[in-house]
């Protein structure tokens, strides 16, 4: 057994019901490392340009790092991927907890699940054995339900989930899949291809820890994680991610009536210190991680209770439901989170498209038969809950908008469409692009559509004292960057930043740990024995980008896709930064520099040849070239 | 010994004067991105960011501290290149001149 990874990877047809195991070689796991790497190869191998996402030739995709089930501190996320329903294009997301943890000591690195079951099932994964079971009796069931039939029938209480809710059975494009009750792979809409193969549910054991190379190696970094994380992260043990939402409203930058105005002026209460104060009960955490960010809220009183059960709001979750929709009651976005967890749907396309709807509302852009008794205004903490269960039960107005963004267009005419903020149909994340200017080059230029995790967050960079400027600095970038400027040196700083940061969905690790760069390569180092360098872990991340770009590519997508919603370029509306507006000439001038940076096509939007070449990809230069995109 | 031992001693009457920064948006909140500011030796690191909040008014005040005058979440307190962690910053104490900068840090995700 080499060190770091089995070298093996769990192949189920669903519908042959065979299942198998793919071998692969060290090459192999140095190449593309994990989680993302491993997403890329298979669906550019395997998913066919015309395929339907929600069809059997679609391919879902489920794999760890080579870190994932070792004691290195915040590694215990997996990514997983398919070709997107909500874009057409590369569907990848990760996330965090146990089950990727639990995957490795069952002794495979990854799954691969091709073909479509003509009945509900689930996949059991003990150590060496795996079967599929019957799931039409947890057809239907929540999450908790359908964690704990499966838990009750293999008779493992400790055996981990990842499983669908009813809204992905649904087909709801934006429909996520969660990982046991606290933690999702939330983008993409991957929910909704697990639904489509009427994959209800993987539940995974094992007791094998991978092989460590050097098990002091890991336990030094592990050390200086448990003395620093406090100091580094500050309030984030206290207050979660959600510390964030009162600092970025007084920045100018929390989204707020549908990206029309930056500031909320109910911003404190909807903050991680009023959640703190008021409906937090504990906190939890993914394995092997000291943070402890996860929030576990209750509330129980007349008119709303929301159970422990399913942790509690994150910040992306409060800006799309709280501020986003104009509403400022923290119990009733607690309650539109736990409605999401147990049907398994993204919080943030959610929120996201039900302030498109209230803005739709408010400009007369939507039938009367389609609002009915709907209470839309910006504000209502009642009609963002009835707006959100009519999505999760595919009815009126809730039915339209399970579909994405995309379809809007046809459905209640293109005005109406321009009120969902979205890139590839990807709606964005609760982060400002006109504050967070890099941010929103990276909503663009993503190939899932907007994305906020391995893009740059620019005010962390825009001051030379900031402690995550050093992380800057290590990469040669020593000059600080004002968060709205869009320049040559901001199109710098980006790829580099983006590159470095990506490394983190290569490798399967948090990017909330106050990691270096530095301290990422010394765990693989310890963990696989390789001698690797930043270099090396940054050119995997550009290879695991470069063939997402050329998995979209030969769907179609071209420059066009890599672009804002004309909102961007408009003035902010209220708020610290009101009248802030992204210059569209300095905007596309940043984005042009970047495909220069990283090699890629003007028109197609692909990796060009001498990229590929230099990355390794000589495979997938071939793919491009057949298919008629690789125009040099 | 910790940061915050290494920074503290007894409050005195001597005056010392720090070098204040603001940076991203706190700039657009007031008129002057940096400006020297004096206070009594001794003063807490939570002292220093109320003087700081007095001297730029409400809407600075609105935007970094909450009613009860604490620091949001999100906002780093440098001092002299040093980071001050949140649950130090009542209890730090400095001396001596220096540079003291709050920087809106959090990404959020």
């Amino acid at each position: 057994m080499a060190d770091g990874y089995w070298a093996r990877i769990l192949r189920v047809n669903l519908s042959t019901r065979e299942i198998s195991v793919d071998e692969h070689d060290e090459k192999f796991f140095r190449t593309y490392l994990g989680g993302k790497g491993i997403v890329a190869h298979y669906l550019l191998k395997e998913v066919p340009p015309d395929c339907d996402p929600l069809g059997p030739d679609n391919v879902l995709i489920f794999a760890a790092g080579v870190l994932t089930g070792t004691a290195a501190p915040g590694a215990a996320r997996n990514s997983a991927g398919a070709k997107s329903p909500l874009t057409g294009g590369y569907g990848e997301g990760e996330g965090g907890g146990h089950w990727g943890v639990r995957l490795r000591w069952a002794g495979y690195d990854g799954i691969v699940v091709t073909g479509r079951s003509d009945k509900p099932v689930y996949l059991w994964i003990s150590n060496d054995t795996a079967e599929l079971r019957d799931a039409s009796s947890l057809w239907g069931l929540e999450t908790h339900e359908t964690r704990q039939a499966i838990r009750q029938e293999i008779g493992d209480e400790k055996a981990a989930c990842a499983m669908i809710g009813p809204g992905a059975e649904r087909l709801i494009r934006f429909a996520c899949i969660a990982l046991d009750l606290h933690d999702y792979i939330g983008r993409s809409g991957l929910g909704a291809v697990m639904g489509a193969k009427q994959l209800k549910a993987i539940a995974v054991n094992g007791n094998t820890r991978p092989a460590v190379a050097d098990k002091e190696g890991v336990a030094n970094v592990a050390r200086w994680m448990r003395d620093n994380y406090e100091a580094s992260l500050g309030t984030m043990t206290e207050m979660g991610t959600a510390r964030g939402v009162e600092f970025f409203s007084a920045a100018g930058g929390l989204p707020t009536r549908n990206f029309r105005e930056g500031s909320f002026e109910h911003a404190a209460a909807i903050s991680g210190r009023y959640m703190t104060d008021t409906i937090l009960v504990d906190r939890s955490s993914c394995y092997a991680c000291p943070v402890h960010c996860k929030r576990v809220v209750e509330v129980d009183e007349a008119g709303v209770t929301v159970s422990r059960r399913y942790g509690g709001p994150e910040y992306e979750t409060i800006g799309a439901f709280g501020s986003n929709c104009g509403v400022n009651d923290l119990k009733a976005i607690a309650k539109a989170n736990e409605i999401c967890d147990a049907h398994t749907i993204d919080t943030i396309a959610a929120g996201v498209m039900i302030a498109g709807a209230m803005e739709c509302a408010e400009r007369g852009l939507l039938p009367a038969d389609l609002i009915q008794d709907l209470d839309l205004k910006f504000g209502s903490a009642r009609g963002m809950l009835d707006l959100l269960n009519q999505i999760i039960t595919r009815e009126g107005l809730g039915d339209i908008l399970a579909e994405g963004p995309k379809k809007i267009a046809e459905k209640l005419g293109t005005e109406a469409a321009s009120c969902f903020m979205h890139v590839k149909g990807q709606p964005f994340p609760l982060h400002e692009p006109r504050w967070k200017a890099g941010m929103g080059i990276g909503y663009a230029l993503s190939s899932t559509g907007a994305e906020h995790m391995t893009n740059i967050h620019d005010n962390m960079y825009a001051s030379a004292e900031a402690p995550t400027f050093a992380g800057a600095q290590n990469l040669g970038i020593l000059e600080p960057l004002e968060s709205t400027e869009l320049s040559p040196a901001k199109a710098r700083m980006w790829t580099y930043m983006m590159l470095s940061r990506s490394v983190s969905n290569n490798a399967c690790v948090c990017s909330f740990m106050p990691y270096h760069l530095d301290q990422i390569v010394s765990l693989v180092k310890a963990v696989t024995g390789w001698n690797v360098s930043s270099w090396e872990l940054m050119k995997i991340s550009e290879r695991s980008i470069s063939m997402a770009r050329a998995f979209n590519a030969l769907q179609g997508f071209t420059t066009k896709d890599d672009d804002l919603p004309e909102r961007c370029f408009e003035p902010l509306q209220g708020g610290t930064l009101k009248g802030q507006a992204i210059d569209r000439r300095q905007f596309y001038e940043t984005r042009d520099l970047i495909y220069d940076i990283l090699g890629w096509e003007h028109q197609s939007a692909a990796p060009k040849r001498w990229k590929l070449y230099e990355l390794g990809l000589d495979w997938v230069a071939d793919m491009l070239e057949k298919q008629g995109i690789l125009k040099d | 010994m910790s940061r915050s031992q290494k920074i503290s001693a007894n409050k005195s009457c001597t005056q010392i004067t720090l070098h204040v920064k603001l940076s991203d948006f706190l700039t657009k909140l007031t008129t002057e991105s940096e400006f020297d500011l004096r206070i009594q030796a001794g003063a807490t690191v939570a002292e220093i960011i109320a003087a700081i909040v007095d001297r730029q008014g409400d809407k600075f005040r609105q935007a970094v501290v909450d009613r009860k005058g604490y620091l949001h979440a999100g906002f780093a307190v440098i001092v002299n290149k040093q980071f001050i962690p949140p649950q130090q910053i009542a209890k730090t104490t400095i001396h001596h001149p220096c540079n003291f900068s709050i920087i809106p840090l959090a990404g959020g995700g």
